[in-house]
């Protein structure tokens, strides 16, 4: 089905409506990442102390990390076989921004795991942070027009 | 029904102005976040800072981090007041209400703030206090960005109705 400057694709009512529930799951484990981290920031390194790749907040946060990789993968992945261009490119974007904010949580970790191991582990820790919450909002822009999509495929009464 | 066409319009046009506002607020929000880190990991407060109002407040110009993190962050929070005003034009009572939330949960924010640099004085020195001052900040922060998240989901489905269901049926529309 086609609206002049909608993206609706391919998938259909119900494809969408789990495409839908699964960007709501992502955002609750961005939330769990979001707080994990935060919590190793303020409780754990306190400015001066490391952390290891083994702390269990630690594993907490990159087992967070990997869903997210993979909920947002797939939603990608979705946008680009269904013809949702614009999920697909804002998932893309969140994707590319994960990865590079896993390589910066690694540097952290690898050249000291502490804010005061370094110019190096600073620029990780900044690194992930920031592209983080980068892939956040792309996120949340992916979930925008899945959910533009699924109202609309309602108000027209379709379902395919 | 040129009426409700006109009508239809006007409700569009005013919830894309939404829009652009929410769009800002969010580049605000990553830039607050940015300059934040900033803070976090390069700012460290110094061991002579009084504990009283003034030398607390001063600090803000003190490093260009920490004056980017509060501008960005008094700009984020200020979107919201455009996106209030418009939203009651539109009678959204869900995005006013979420966007006068996320206001006051900015506001908790802006008092966390200065208190952590107030626990962390050499004259008071209490990092139980200073670490809780800092975790509420950030909570309080990422609540404001889930309900302006929320807010969009709302001003989405208006925008939908109005091209779908009011703009294709102007007399019979329903929410």
């Amino acid at each position: 089905m086609r609206l002049p400057g909608e993206e609706i694709g391919d998938l259909g009512l119900q494809g969408l409506r789990l495409t839908l529930t699964l960007c709501y799951i992502n955002f609750v484990v961005y939330l769990a990442i979001y707080i994990s981290g935060m919590y190793i920031n303020i409780y754990i390194t306190s400015g001066v102390n490391t952390i290891s790749i083994g702390d269990p907040s630690n594993i907490i946060h990159m087992v967070g990390a990997t869903l997210n990789f993979a909920f947002t993968f797939i939603v990608m992945m979705v946008g680009f076989l269904y013809g949702m261009r614009r999920v697909a490119l804002f998932s893309l974007g969140a994707v590319a921004s994960l990865v590079v904010a896993t390589v910066g949580g690694l540097l952290f970790l690898a050249t000291g795991g502490g804010r005061q191991s370094g110019d190096l582990t600073l620029a990780g820790g900044w690194i992930m942070s920031l592209l983080f919450m980068l892939a956040l909002f792309l996120s949340y822009y992916a979930t925008l027009k899945v959910m533009r999509a699924v109202r609309i495929l309602e108000a027209t009464g379709r379902t395919e | 029904m040129e009426q409700g066409v006109d009508e239809s319009e006007r409700l569009s046009k005013t919830l894309h102005r939404i829009f652009l506002f929410l769009y800002l607020q969010f580049a605000f929000y990553w830039a607050t976040i940015a300059a934040g880190m900033l803070v976090n990991y390069y700012y460290a407060v110094p061991a002579d800072l009084q504990s009283d109002f003034a030398s607390i407040f001063l600090q803000f110009f003190a490093a260009p981090s920490l004056f980017a993190h509060v501008a960005f962050a008094v700009l984020s929070t200020g979107m919201s007041i455009p996106a209030i005003i418009l939203a009651r034009r539109v009678r959204l009572s869900q995005v006013v209400y979420l966007h006068a939330g996320a206001i006051t949960a900015r506001m908790v924010g802006f008092v966390c703030g200065p208190l952590f640099m107030y626990f962390s004085t050499s004259a008071v020195a209490d990092p139980y206090a200073a670490n809780i001052s800092t975790f509420v900040m950030a909570s309080v922060f990422l609540t404001a960005v889930i309900l302006t998240f929320m807010s969009r989901i709302f001003i989405v489905r208006e925008d939908v109705r109005i091209k779908y269901v009011v703009g294709a049926h102007p007399m019979t529309g329903v929410r």
